[in-house]
């Protein structure tokens, strides 16, 4: 029997004593929680040096999510999608939306006043977490690899469809259109003009390094002069991401040590 | 049409409960869901299955030749089974390889089952590592993209654009609201299309969550039969009339930046589909479209491709409502990707709602005049498409 039910200011008051530590570990951040309704308020979450404190109020949260007290309590007891929410605009989200992603597992699940036993000896489910790390090493072979030298030459090389005179770049072995093999190399750019555009608001790990890219960032697409047909896939100086329109002037950054790879170029950016 | 061997149909539909997260089973019992209700529409037992043909996401839950600890799940002890996997039209592709299996004559009848279980695995992460590990992967972003939103608002004005993505985004999630199996069901309202545009966070470009389908856990079984167990079976099975596969790896790069000159994968299959079926009009002699659409972007500028429209016929069709359920021309009563996307289910899941539909076992989103013939597509990996033909009538 219990006196007391299930609410919004019990889920905040049991946050402290259910706390992932593996999750909280490396964290910093702080999560402003705004709850409308008869039985909401106002919380800001911080999670520093592995610990994690509740308090009451916003305090100068880096994200803050706001919910009526139903859905907030639905979202806890599990009654409720967070991402059905969010999509049907009945959760709200202002701020670092990013540092969301990191908080998913920090707290264990919210159990009614009563039932907080019955969950630890209910739970069975066994979840193994894994960080794979594989070393790998490609062959270029030699198209791409002429390509890729002429990179840390600062030149950009496309080579010729002896048939229908479309340029390939990055080169590759045959014309993607008419199925013959292509063996004439030419210089183009290095500065061309920005076709499209795609920017990225929303972090994709970055899947060489695991770790989550800043954003706004840009991939784009250069026709660079003397190129006909084929665009250059790069990406675009994020500073310039305000200016970018199709036909923009572009050069290409370079990086000081350049070894032979897509990194050889930092990016391109808008000349004025 | 396509000279076949024998005739094949399909008997039975299975799908498990789509969800963003099914923690209460693991991916054999996900995939058991699935195989038992198709067993069950077809009115047959696992003793019943020559053949099993598995595919999901190469490495999506980072499991290597999953078909092999789904076994079990799946009914696939001491039988033949075949791995598929072709990138997000991978259902489709079991279903085509099904198809061709049981019309050699080598099988008679022969089960799909594509499953995804995303919140196992990390989706960005697979997708990304699909593109070319030297130049490619480095600039890929998963499969978002704001590309499609920008291309159309070029076109089209952005106001129009996104205006006719919006109906078509809420004219899905009606569907969905039908269908007890989807992932997704928002009860969304037209009226809500300013503020859920506003509110909805960007992703790429003009290309907001709203508009994006979701990431689902979930399987598909689908049971395709010879002509003489489908007709013992079955009292209205569905029919496959042809399919065909087309992609374009080679110009990836190129189309994504809109510079090519070659005809779409899904303008190009459709037409060639057309052609060696005597449609000539797919527009009225397809009764329902279950087309496979990542985002609504998609999802309206492909059904100018898919019915080889000009201009903004597209547009128009969507402003009107002509693709609603009891519209002139239903696309997606199941609710479509958007609301449900086990990736390597999904196609197949399409190919499976037009077959239920061609079958009258919808339910309550089947669509409300007689099916005699309905269209499905996969699409997937680099501008891969696949579109499947299914009729009430035995091709001859």
């Amino acid at each position: 029997m219990t006196d007391q039910e299930a609410s919004v200011k019990h889920v905040f008051q049991t946050m402290e004593s259910r706390v992932n530590a593996e999750a909280a570990a490396g964290l910093t951040a702080s999560y402003g929680y705004r709850i409308t309704g008869e039985n909401g308020g106002e919380w800001t979450v911080t999670v520093k040096d592995g610990s994690v404190k509740v308090i009451e109020g916003l305090h100068d949260p880096q994200v803050v999510t706001t919910a009526s007290d139903q859905d907030f309590l639905a979202l806890n007891l599990g009654a409720l999608d967070a991402m059905t929410a969010f999509s049907a605009g009945r959760i709200q989200v202002e701020g670092n939306m990013n540092l969301l992603g990191p908080a998913a597992r920090l707290f264990k699940k919210y159990m009614p006043p009563g039932m907080e036993g019955v969950e630890e000896q209910r739970e069975e489910l066994i979840r193994l977490n894994q960080i794979l790390s594989i070393p790998q090493t490609f062959s270029t072979g030699p198209i791409m690899g002429k390509f890729l030298k002429g990179l840390k030459d600062k030149r950009i090389l496309a080579n010729v469809c002896p048939q229908c005179g479309r340029y390939q770049v990055p080169p590759r072995e045959v014309c993607a259109m008419c199925r013959v093999r292509v063996t004439e190399f030419r210089e183009i750019g290095p500065e061309g003009a920005l076709t499209i555009a795609d920017i990225a608001y929303y972090a994709s790990p970055d899947p060489l390094t695991g770790e989550t890219r800043e954003t706004p960032y840009a991939a784009a697409h250069f026709m660079l002069d003397g190129c006909v047909g084929g665009t250059f896939w790069h990406e675009l100086n994020p500073a310039d991401i305000p200016r970018a329109r199709p036909g923009a002037r572009v050069r290409p950054v370079w990086a000081e040590n350049r070894t032979g790879s897509i990194n050889d170029i930092l990016h391109f950016e808008i000349v004025d | 049409m396509k000279k076949k061997n024998r005739n094949v149909a399909i008997i039975g539909v299975g799908q498990s409960r789509f969800s963003s997260h099914r923690e209460d089973v693991n991916q054999p019992e996900l995939i058991h869901e699935a195989v038992t209700e198709a067993l069950e529409m077809a009115g047959l037992t696992v003793d019943d299955l020559d053949c099993i043909v598995h595919g999901n996401m190469e490495l999506f839950e980072m499991v290597h030749q999953p078909d092999l600890w789904h076994s079990l799940g799946m009914g696939a002890y001491g039988k033949e089974v075949l791995r598929i996997t072709t990138g997000g039209t991978t259902g489709a592709t079991i279903a085509a390889a099904a198809d061709n299996l049981v019309a050699s004559g080598l099988h008679d009848v022969v089960v799909a089952v594509g499953f995804e279980k995303l919140q196992e695995g990390h989706t960005t992460g697979g997708i990304t590592n699909m593109n070319d590990p030297l130049w490619g992967r480095n600039l890929q972003t998963g499969a978002l993209t704001g590309m499609q939103a920008e291309i159309m608002g070029l076109e089209f004005g952005p106001e129009r654009a996104r205006n006719a993505v919006m109906h078509y985004r809420i004219i899905m999630d009606k569907h969905a609201m039908l269908n007890d199996k989807a992932h997704r069901r928002l009860g969304l309202e037209f009226d809500q299309i300013e503020a859920l545009t506003k509110n909805s966070p960007v992703l790429m470009g003009e290309m907001r969550m709203i508009d994006m389908c979701s990431q689902s856990d979930g399987a598909c079984a689908v049971i395709f039969a010879s002509e003489a167990v489908a007709k013992k079976h079955c009292a209205q099975p569905a029919w496959i009339k042809d399919h065909i596969t087309v992609h374009r790896e080679e110009t990836f790069s190129i189309d994504t930046s809109g510079m090519t000159t070659q005809e779409m994968t899904h303008r190009y299959a459709a037409r060639k589909l057309y052609e060696r079926n005597g449609i000539k009009d797919p527009r009225r002699e397809i009764d329902v479209f279950e087309m496979y659409d990542p985002s609504n972007w998609w999802g309206t500028d492909w059904l100018r491709e898919f019915l080889l429209l000009e201009g903004d016929e597209h547009l128009r069709m969507i402003e009107k409502h002509e693709i609603a359920i009891d519209g002139s021309f239903p696309v997606n009563p199941s609710g479509g990707v958007i609301a449900s996307n086990p990736i390597g289910a999904t196609a197949l899941v399409r190919v499976g709602e037009a077959a239920l539909q061609v079958m009258g076992k919808a339910g309550a989103h089947q669509v409300p005049r007689p099916v005699n013939t309905a269209l499905a597509s996969g699409f997937g990996g680099t501008l891969w498409t696949v579109l499947f033909l299914l009729t009430r009538e035995v091709p001859h």
